[in-house]
């Protein structure tokens, strides 16, 4: 009881500290985005067919599809919610698989990299089927596999798409095994404090597996700041939904994406 | 924006719609598919039907009754059970060669169901007004026999073969009942004589045996035991004068005597023996006071006085005639004890006299106590019988005391015999007393059976007249006369078919069509648990998404959806041709489908 009730006081003083450590953090980071100078050079960056991704389902920021809108509208929203909670590193999520959380990482991720000053790192965790790359078409030899193996740096793997300057990735080429525990070791949460501290103005979109085919979500979600469900019309089923947020405890949700939309927003604009 | 409406509205129903339309779409082109097939194939089928009127009997019926009293409908009921017996209904199948499929397939059961489907009875009834009650109430005055068959031809033959079957069956039916009534009332009628001639017989012995204490007869025993009793009064009046005259005749009788008086040439009356022997027995008593017993004068008259009553026959002496001299010696002995002393010769005399009489008195008393029998009946028979012997000297010669005589005898003989016939009377009214006096008790019994024979005979003579009438009902019956079944409108091969009703199935097909998608949408609907807006996300999640992506459509698609399109509309359009050939070569050919389908739908 008393060790209990000690560990409780324990961790109350220490999220306090932090509490008040991040809010320093975010605080000289605004100071900071301000007069940083232009990102920092990716790796290499690579060139990609956007008439070809559209056909891909795409959004660009020359986009007039009335999906475009859509994904501006949960950009500025993200941004925004991001903006005033300080969150850095937002990963997106869904119940199940197939239901666009890649697309809608991507999307959301040229979104926000359409915004000036606000850079982006489109980061592929989902271990088990990473899609990122297959999607954009990247020619790529190696991803966070590699590193996940310890066979390459993190500054390798680093890369941009030409016409989005704002945008960085890091995908992951093939499946890990053991993903859980890969993403349970502490490097892996050091590389992600790494990562944020290396910009802290820069927003991170991390593309993860589905939440209840596996415990990789369960077990990083306390490395990420918030999380964006993403569910599909008329194929997410609500109990799994229920479950997904029950799952995710603590974590914070900055909202929902409802994708196959049928209602629209707004009937012409 | 985030306003949405809590309940769903119109708009989230016809959201529902537009979410299920594919559905709907297939459910309902499959409803009216099968809607119009259906409409189109069902086979025709034709009813043919036959009326029968129920005639009333002709002849009224206050003149003849029918015997056979059901009412119509009650009877062509059970002519339909009849009708519709297995081997009736078999045999028209085999003979019409009737559901030739069902026959190889079906049990014999469903086979028959089907027949007794197919056939219909239609009661047709009438408003009447019920003669005999005056009440409103409803007659059946025929009926529809009906049957139904893919073909109009053998509607119509059947119809025809059920029809005749009712008539035939109703004529036999009748005619049964109506020999059924009259045989019985004969079986009836015949045991009720045997129990009649039973009857009479056991009356017949019944009168044998008491004949004389029938309560028929009370009033004759009654008048003959008045008439005996009249006649037995006259008769006993009669004795008791006859009685009266033979006293008044015996008096006459004593008072004459029978010897007319003679007179001797000296002018002496000849006195007659009594008197003599009286005087002999005076002179006697007179002699024996006078002298004693040896007294020559004593012995003389002694002996005179006994020849005499020798002679007479009377006996020695009476007790009367020793009282009377008993009682005059006693009052000369008492005339002469006032006047002399007991020396006195005369007194002497007297008391001697007396005593003797005395004596002899005793004497007398004793003997005539010895012989009490004749003495007793003498006595019963009355005082003027005392000495009847002595009052009928045979040798009468007084003409007066004869005539007399001759009378008593003859009024004796006249009681003697009304005595004998108020013996026979009494003994006849004993008779009839007793006659009277038991009939109650033979007139319960007679009376029991004679009523036995009336109801017997009542019984009998309304059989019989029950016989009659049923006789002529019967003959009514066989001349069909009686009610009776006319075919008034026979069964026509139907130019037109009662089913199916194809405007009504397709109209009602299309309507359950409609619900049925309708039905699956809203149970897609209830079974699909997934997300559908962004109304149920906010419930579930507590905040609106963030965004709405519609579904992004891309060239791809396009094409997949045209590809698709073209190969739905291929596949459906080969599958269209695959079955017209299919039924053209397997079922029937097409032209010949579209003609029937033309005629079947009145065009």
């Amino acid at each position: 009881m008393d060790k209990i009730q000690r560990a409780l006081d324990l961790a109350a003083l220490q999220r306090a500290a932090a509490s008040a450590e991040d809010t320093a953090v975010a605080e000289r980071a605004a100071v900071r985005r301000e007069f940083t100078p232009a990102p920092i050079e990716p790796h290499r960056r690579l060139s990609v067919d956007w008439a070809a991704l559209r056909e891909r389902r795409i959004v660009d920021w020359a986009d007039k599809r009335p999906a475009a809108q859509a994904y501006r509208m949960l950009r500025t929203q993200v941004l925004q919610r991001a903006r005033a909670h300080h969150l850095s590193t937002v990963g997106v999520i869904s119940a199940a698989n197939g239901e666009g959380k890649t697309l809608t990482a991507i999307n959301l991720a040229l979104g926000v990299a359409a915004e000036p000053n606000q850079s982006v790192l489109l980061m592929d965790l989902d271990l088990k089927r990473p899609s990122i790359a297959r999607t954009l078409g990247l020619q790529l030899d190696q991803g966070l596999e590699a590193w996940f193996a310890g066979s390459a740096k993190l500054e390798n793997l680093w890369c941009g798409l030409e016409g989005a300057e704002r945008l960085f990735l890091m995908p992951t080429l093939a499946a890990v095994p053991d993903s859980s525990e890969v993403l349970a070791r502490s490097a892996t949460a050091k590389m992600l404090q790494d990562l944020k501290e290396r910009d802290p103005g820069r927003l991170m979109i991390v593309d993860l597996p589905p939440v209840l085919l596996s415990d990789d979500v369960i077990t990083l979600a306390p490395r990420l700041d918030a999380v964006v469900l993403v569910v599909t019309e008329g194929r997410t089923r609500r109990e799994d939904v229920a479950r997904t947020l029950e799952l995710l405890g603590n974590t914070r949700v900055i909202g929902t994406v409802l994708n196959q939309a049928t209602e629209s927003e707004k009937r012409s604009y | 924006m985030n306003t949405t409406a809590e309940k769903p509205n119109l708009h989230g129903y016809l959201e529902i719609l537009r979410r299920r339309r594919t559905s709907i779409l297939v459910a309902l082109a499959s409803g009216v598919l099968a809607t119009v097939v259906l409409a189109a194939t069902l086979p025709s089928r034709y009813r043919s039907s036959g009326t029968i009127l129920i005639e009333q009997q002709e002849i009224p019926t206050d003149m003849v009754k029918s015997t056979v009293t059901s009412y119509a409908d009650q009877r062509v009921q059970v002519i339909s059970k009849r009708v519709m017996t297995t081997a009736t209904l078999l045999d028209i199948i085999k003979r019409y060669n009737l559901y030739p499929r069902e026959q190889a397939r079906d049990t014999r059961e469903a086979l028959l169901k089907r027949m007794r489907d197919d056939i219909g009875l239609n009661m047709i009834n009438a408003d009447v007004i019920d003669p005999r009650s005056g009440r409103p109430t409803s007659a059946t005055i025929a009926f529809e026999v009906s049957y139904t068959s893919r073909s109009a031809d053998q509607a119509a033959r059947v119809a025809n073969e059920l029809a005749t079957l009712y008539l035939n069956e109703n004529l036999t039916n009748r005619d049964k009942l109506a020999h059924e009534a009259t045989d019985f009332l004969q079986g009836e009628g015949d045991r009720i004589n045997a129990q009649i001639v039973d009857l009479e017989a056991k009356l017949a012995a019944f009168k044998d045996k008491n004949y004389a204490k029938l309560p028929e007869l009370m009033q004759v025993n009654m008048q003959l035991l008045d008439r005996n009793e009249e006649e037995l009064r006259t008769q006993e009046a009669r004795l008791s004068s006859l009685e009266q005259q033979r006293v008044y005749l015996q008096a006459q009788l004593v008072q004459l005597k029978p010897n007319s008086t003679v007179f001797s040439e000296t002018g002496e009356r000849i006195v007659s023996s009594n008197d003599r022997l009286k005087m002999l027995k005076s002179q006697l008593a007179a002699a024996k006071a006078k002298y004693g017993p040896d007294h020559p004068d004593v012995i003389t008259l002694t002996r005179e006085v006994s020849g005499m009553e020798s002679e007479l026959g009377a006996k020695p002496d009476t007790l009367n005639d020793l009282r009377r001299e008993l009682q005059s010696a006693q009052s000369q002995l008492d005339d002469v004890r006032k006047r002399y002393t007991p020396e006195h010769p005369d007194r002497i005399r007297l008391e001697a006299m007396v005593k003797s009489l005395q004596t002899d008195l005793d004497a007398a008393l004793a003997a005539s106590a010895a012989a009490p029998q004749a003495a007793s009946s003498t006595a019963a028979a009355g005082g003027p019988f005392d000495d009847r012997n002595a009052l009928q000297p045979t040798d009468a010669d007084n003409p007066a005391y004869v005539q007399i005589q001759a009378q008593l005898a003859g009024t004796e003989n006249d009681i003697k015999a009304l005595n004998v016939s108020i013996a026979k009377l009494q003994a006849s009214i004993h008779g009839y007393e007793s006659d009277v006096t038991g009939s109650p008790e033979v007139e319960r019994e007679y009376h029991d059976l004679s009523r036995d024979l009336d109801n017997a005979r009542l019984r009998y003579q309304e059989i019989r007249t029950k016989q009659g009438d049923a006789r002529v009902a019967q003959s009514l019956e066989s001349d069909r006369q009686g009610e009776h079944f006319t075919l008034i409108d026979p069964p026509l091969p139907p130019e037109e078919p009662v089913s199916p009703n194809r405007p009504l199935i397709a109209i009602a097909g299309l309507v359950l069509t409609l619900g049925l998608a309708l039905l699956v949408a809203m149970l897609r609907e209830l079974l699909d648990t997934t997300v559908h807006s962004r109304h149920e996300l906010l419930q579930l999640v507590g905040v609106a998404p963030l965004a709405l992506i519609p579904r992004i459509e891309t060239q791809a698609d396009r094409r997949l959806a045209r590809r698709r399109f073209h190969l739905a509309l291929g596949s459906a359009a080969g599958t269209f041709c695959v079955a017209l050939v299919l039924v053209h070569f397997f079922y029937r050919p097409l032209d010949v489908i579209f003609y029937s389908v033309v005629h079947r739908l009145g065009m």
